[in-house]
């Protein structure tokens, strides 16, 4: 609305407001408006920081109580740092943690060459494991070469030393018979804790011609495992971890670059309030090259 | 001229801020609402308002705009109570008939802005009186800009019916 052409009622109206107004010569501050102020002042900043805090908590509840089907199943609603926690929807969460706070293990029980590998560490639905690989000695009396081994305990309900405290086994790929390492594709073990039923883990080794890990549910849908790397004198072998459902039984299979079925194996079922570790021996699909 | 005093404490930049600003405050309150009691009241409790808010800690120079407004919330809010009230009064008694006023008593200036809706006097003394664009009108009073500019050409409209008499030769 311009004020170009501006009409007597206008003018009128400007100085008749202006006469009303008559603005006085500045008035003194009662005495009282400071601390009327200040109050004003502090109730403000009450309100604002109640209003900051409600909020920030509402944030944290929604990140922590978000539903567990949002997302990668029940993790945590941050992006995951390790492949093992990338699981499907409904299968038992899994955090990888840093692995200063893995497992050590006994000294007996490991025969490394070179040192231990953390390859994972952490809880899967709150229990405790680590994931432990390490370069084996070979047996001098038979002049066998040194090999891939790996180490893995839990699932424990202590979830603060990385599944100490839960059932161990250790595997050794180059004393398997045949050999990970020329003789055959899969190794799969499974392992449950009667403490902690209905959390199995299975585990164990491929060789250097898989190139692709699946595990196939009753469901028929298959979910792809990832494949650890090992330490240095492995040849190429590499571990594999999977936290699927336990009560699903599934079958492991290692593939070939061109989708070649190399090799399966089942993963072990448990009984309701058993525990303990299972080896099932897989079936080698493709004939192993002669050298 | 902007009263400027000495001292750093709260105190006294709180009565600057009082001496600068209040009396322009009363000034549009008076014309918003017609009342020289009330317009105090408005002004001294918009400028507890305004003040409250830290504002003028935020942004000193703006903190006239920031009492302007907490002045038309707090008429608007006392006009939305009065209305209230008339409406509670009209429903106890039988309103009595009240004669058109003949063209000899008709209002002044004055009276006739008295009697314009809240909305259309607001508009009329944000524009006329404070001189703002009818774009701070429409801010100041929560409407979209063809609305403000509605209201001032209602309010005009209503003046200049209410004045006729007196424009006529």
């Amino acid at each position: 609305m311009g004020r170009g052409a501006v009409t007597d009622l206008e003018t009128r109206l400007q100085s008749e407001l202006a006469r009303r107004a008559a603005i006085s010569p500045a008035p003194t501050m009662p005495p009282g408006t400071l601390g009327r102020v200040r109050r004003r002042q502090a109730l403000f900043a009450g309100v604002v920081t109640s209003v900051v805090i409600v909020l920030a908590a509402s944030g944290i509840g929604l990140f922590r109580f978000a539903p567990s089907d949002v997302g990668a199943g029940s993790q945590p609603l941050r992006p995951p740092t390790s492949p093992l926690e990338r699981v499907p929807i409904g299968w038992p969460s899994v955090d990888v943690l840093d692995p200063s706070g893995a497992y050590p293990p006994p000294a007996a029980d490991v025969d490394a060459v070179d040192g231990v590998r953390v390859l994972a560490t952490g809880t899967v639905e709150g229990y405790g494991f680590s994931f432990l690989a390490w370069t084996g000695s070979g047996n001098p009396a038979d002049q066998a070469p040194n090999g891939p081994c790996i180490l893995f305990v839990g699932p424990s309900p202590d979830s603060t030393n990385g599944g100490g405290g839960g059932p161990i086994s250790t595997t050794c790929g180059h004393f398997w018979d045949p050999p990970i390492t020329d003789g055959i594709d899969l190794i799969v073990t499974s392992q449950q804790n009667r403490a902690a039923e209905g959390i199995g883990a299975t585990f164990g080794f491929v060789s250097a011609r898989v190139s692709r890990l699946v595990v196939t549910l009753g469901d028929g849908a298959s979910h792809p495992i990832p494949m650890l790397q090992g330490p240095d004198g492995w040849g190429g072998v590499r571990a594999f971890l999977v936290f699927a459902p336990a009560d699903r039984p599934g079958t492991v299979s290692a593939l070939a670059s061109d989708g070649t079925l190399l090799a399966r194996g089942p993963t072990c079922r448990f009984r309701a309030g058993a525990g303990g570790t299972c080896t099932v021996a897989a079936e080698q699909v493709a004939a192993i090259p002669s050298r | 001229m902007e009263r400027v005093l000495t001292g750093s404490s709260s105190e006294t930049r709180l009565a600057a801020l009082y001496a600068n600003h209040v009396g322009a405050a009363i000034g549009l309150a008076r014309v918003l609402t017609g009342d020289d009691g009330q317009a105090e009241d408005v002004a001294h409790e918009a400028f507890f308002r305004a003040a409250g808010r830290f504002d003028h800690l935020r942004r000193p120079d703006a903190f006239a705009a920031y009492l302007r407004a907490s002045v038309v919330n707090e008429c608007r809010m006392r006009f939305r109570r009065a209305r209230l009230e008339r409406a509670w009064k009209g429903r106890q008694v039988v309103p009595e008939r009240v004669d058109p006023p003949d063209v000899e008593t008709r209002a002044t200036l004055w009276e006739a802005i008295a009697v314009l809706p809240w909305r259309q006097r607001a508009a009329l003394v944000l524009r006329y009186y404070e001189d703002l664009p009818v774009e701070q009108v429409a801010l100041l009073l929560r409407c979209s800009r063809r609305a403000a500019t509605g209201l001032i050409v209602r309010g005009l409209a209503q003046l200049r019916a209410a004045l006729s008499w007196e424009e006529e030769p």
